[in-house]
């Protein structure tokens, strides 16, 4: 059954694209469950976290420019021009990004505070969440299926030029004959 | 084929396995029977222990003629073993707003009755501030503070003080702002929101003003004051136009160098007088250690960085911020016990419901009985305290109605007050809160248990669901005594005598058991 599934290019494609959907819908639900906590109260959802942080600290910092400025730029290589099945290869940088970003959300978090706050809300115990840690494992997935996803369309896509580079080859050489 | 079936089996055995470990997590020793509306009581497992129930006497104390049918009326009412029995007096220093008027033009909208509303009274004569000292000297000179400015608010703590039956065991001195003659502004509130409105230059003047308060409560009036508390909600903006009321903001940093020093006065004036009378830290506006604005924990840590921290064994919080959250309240007390240990207990300083329109029926009642429950066993209050104890508007900050200023005016009590009863009245200082709840509860069923010194148990059972709750009683109390308050009770005696093993509580109602074995 899988091997069939494997064997054919729209079928694979097809299953590589309904499961990264699947993981990129629950990790996206997931960021809005908390991303920081504590152990059995309150916390914050992620989507939270980072409008708080991008409103109250737009200055530099090395926690934003790991939590910001690096999915920054895999959203902007995500761009790049690919030749085949670019969509799947920026999708997944895109969601590489975002699941990089939702495992720094504690460090996210903390950079509105200054170090010695930062290291008191530390010790008081604030920690990522499960739902993030979940989130940022299922995006990175997601990430991970829609690279394959990519991969195969460039695959079949290779490997249909050859067929036709192959079967053109031999036409030419019957006219010839 | 064989195969299929063992796969089969295989699959049922996992899934019994795995349905009964469920059902053997699921299971409550102390419900062994798995009963719903179970009333679980664990007496061996003890948590804080109650020390009081108040209310608030800003605003309107200084509007209670003294020697008035109006003051007896509510001096019972509230701080008597025939009224609700409150042991907390929260007696207002004021900032002096009544000097110029602050309050009454806006900010209360609708609700203005007269001069007095959110103005309040100084003591201090302001006419006799002399430019050519400082503010500290100013302040310290008794010649300059005439206590008659405020005589009403101060005779009626009195009264309820010394009343015959008197239940008041704690006096709370508190101020919202400091004097407008120490601000920044120049006003009991900053020109704009944030503005930390008392400097650094002034911080020893308003020490002066606490103690001169203090030295008169104490050796003129003859009463003993617990604790000073001389900042509130300190991370509020209390700023711009329209403020409704006093209010001072203060930065953490601020707030905790402003304690160092007040710590030193308090200090001082113990070793003077021979008085324990302690600092109350810091009536935050909320717990929300995750909301930005919340900030609890800042000024906590701030604190902690000096060594009077050392000696403060209770922080004193108001409920605004998330009421009905049980996970706010978690977090806070998690984060505290992560840091400090079991060094610092709570005290619940202040909550009220802030919707217009004054509901004399149940709902905020029930709400209350809720924001109760929480703040005793998920927040570990040891102290219950309500905003102003009277009301004269159609708002629902207040416990009773009372027209303010009025000579003989009614004393109408809400079912707040009498759902505040329904604790006070039952739990005293000392009692101490034990393992309790309703098990397998049916909607808005819940309960808040204490032991008492002689072995009895008090339960205050709230049911604000729609439907009535047949409430299991453990087999081992005999003896039942129970209070309700609903639409048409009043802490009403409805029970006495052998326990029938089942309670029913009626929908929309609070009611206190007495359970004895």
């Amino acid at each position: 059954m899988l091997k069939k599934v494997f064997e054919k290019p729209t079928c694979l494609q097809l299953f590589l694209s309904v499961a990264a959907s699947c993981f990129a819908l629950v990790a996206f639900g997931l960021f809005f469950a908390d991303a920081v906590g504590d152990k059995g109260g309150d916390g914050l959802p992620g989507f939270k976290i980072a409008f708080d942080v991008m409103i109250d600290g737009l200055h530099f910092n090395a926690r934003a420019f790991i939590a910001y400025l690096i999915p920054l730029l895999c959203a902007a290589a995500a761009i790049l021009p690919f030749k085949d099945k670019k969509v799947y290869f920026a999708a997944a940088f895109l969601l590489l990004a975002a699941g990089v970003t939702i495992f720094f959300m504690k460090e996210i978090y903390l950079t509105k505070y200054d170090k010695d706050l930062a290291d008191m809300y530390r010790r008081a115990g604030v920690s990522l969440a499960t739902p993030a840690i979940v989130a940022a494992v299922f995006s990175l997935i997601s990430s991970a299926l829609c690279l394959l996803r990519g991969l195969a369309g460039v695959r079949f896509a290779v490997a249909a030029k050859k067929e036709e580079v192959v079967s053109e080859g031999g036409e030419a050489k019957e006219e010839n004959v | 084929m064989k195969k299929k079936l063992i796969f089969a089996i295989c699959i049922a055995f996992s899934l019994c396995i795995t349905l009964g470990a469920f059902a053997a997590c699921d299971k409550n020793p102390l419900n062994p029977d798995g009963s719903e509306n179970y009333l679980v009581v664990d007496e061996s497992k003890e948590y804080q222990t109650v020390n009081g129930f108040g209310a608030s006497a800003a605003w309107w104390a200084q509007t209670v003629p003294a020697g008035s049918q109006s003051a007896t009326d509510l001096a019972t009412s509230l701080y008597s073993e025939d009224g609700i029995g409150l042991s907390i007096y929260r007696y207002n220093i004021g900032g002096g707003s009544w000097d110029y008027n602050a309050y009454n033009d806006h900010g209360a909208g609708d609700f203005v009755v007269f001069p007095e509303y959110r103005n309040t009274r100084s003591a201090f004569i302001a006419e006799n501030y002399d430019e050519s000292l400082s503010a500290e000297e100013n302040f310290a000179d008794v010649a300059n503070y005439d206590f008659s400015r405020d005589e009403n608010a101060l005779e009626f703590m009195r009264l309820c003080a010394t009343q015959e039956g008197s239940t008041v065991e704690r006096i709370i001195l508190f101020a919202n702002s400091p004097h407008y003659l120490l601000t920044v502004s120049g006003k009991t509130n900053g020109d704009y929101a944030y503005q930390s409105n008392l400097p650094a230059e002034n911080y020893k003047a308003h020490c002066e003003y606490l103690i001169a308060y203090l030295d008169y409560v104490v050796n003129d009036m003859g009463l003993n004051v617990e604790a000073v508390s001389a900042i509130n909600e300190p991370q509020h903006s209390w700023g711009g136009e329209n403020s409704p009321q006093e209010g001072c903001h203060y930065e953490p940093e601020e707030l905790a160098a402003f304690y160092d020093l007040f710590y030193d006065y308090l200090g001082e004036f113990n070793e003077k007088n021979g008085t324990s009378v302690k600092m109350d830290v810091f009536e935050s506006g909320n717990y929300d250690v995750y909301k930005s604005k919340g900030r609890v924990m800042e000024y906590i840590y701030a604190m902690s960085k000096y060594d009077y921290f050392e000696e403060i064994d209770t922080i004193s919080v108001h409920s605004y911020g998330s009421p009905t959250s049980v996970e706010a309240r978690e977090s806070f007390v998690y984060m505290l016990r992560n840091l400090y240990g079991d060094k610092i207990s709570l005290e619940m300083s202040e909550i009220c419901d802030m919707t217009a329109g004054l509901d004399e029926g149940m709902d905020s009642a029930l709400w209350l009985s809720e924001v109760m429950n929480k703040d005793f066993c998920n927040l570990n209050a040891t102290a219950w305290s309500w905003w102003m104890a009277t009301s004269c508007d159609d708002y629902n900050d207040g416990i009773v109605s009372w027209m303010w200023g009025t000579e003989n005016g009614e004393v109408t009590p809400t079912k707040r007050y009498w759902v505040m009863g329904n604790y006070s009245r039952f739990v005293d200082r000392g009692d101490v809160r034990v393992e309790g709840y309703v098990d397998k509860a049916s909607d808005g069923v819940f309960a808040t248990v204490f032991k008492k010194a002689d072995g009895s148990i008090v339960v205050v059972l709230s049911n604000t669901g729609d439907k009535s709750a047949d409430v299991i009683i453990p087999s081992v109390y005999t003896s039942l005594q129970a209070w309700e308050t609903s639409a048409d009770k009043d802490l009403e005696k409805v029970a006495d005598g052998n326990c029938s093993g089942v309670y029913t509580a009626p929908a929309g109602s609070v009611t206190t058991l007495i359970l004895k074995k």
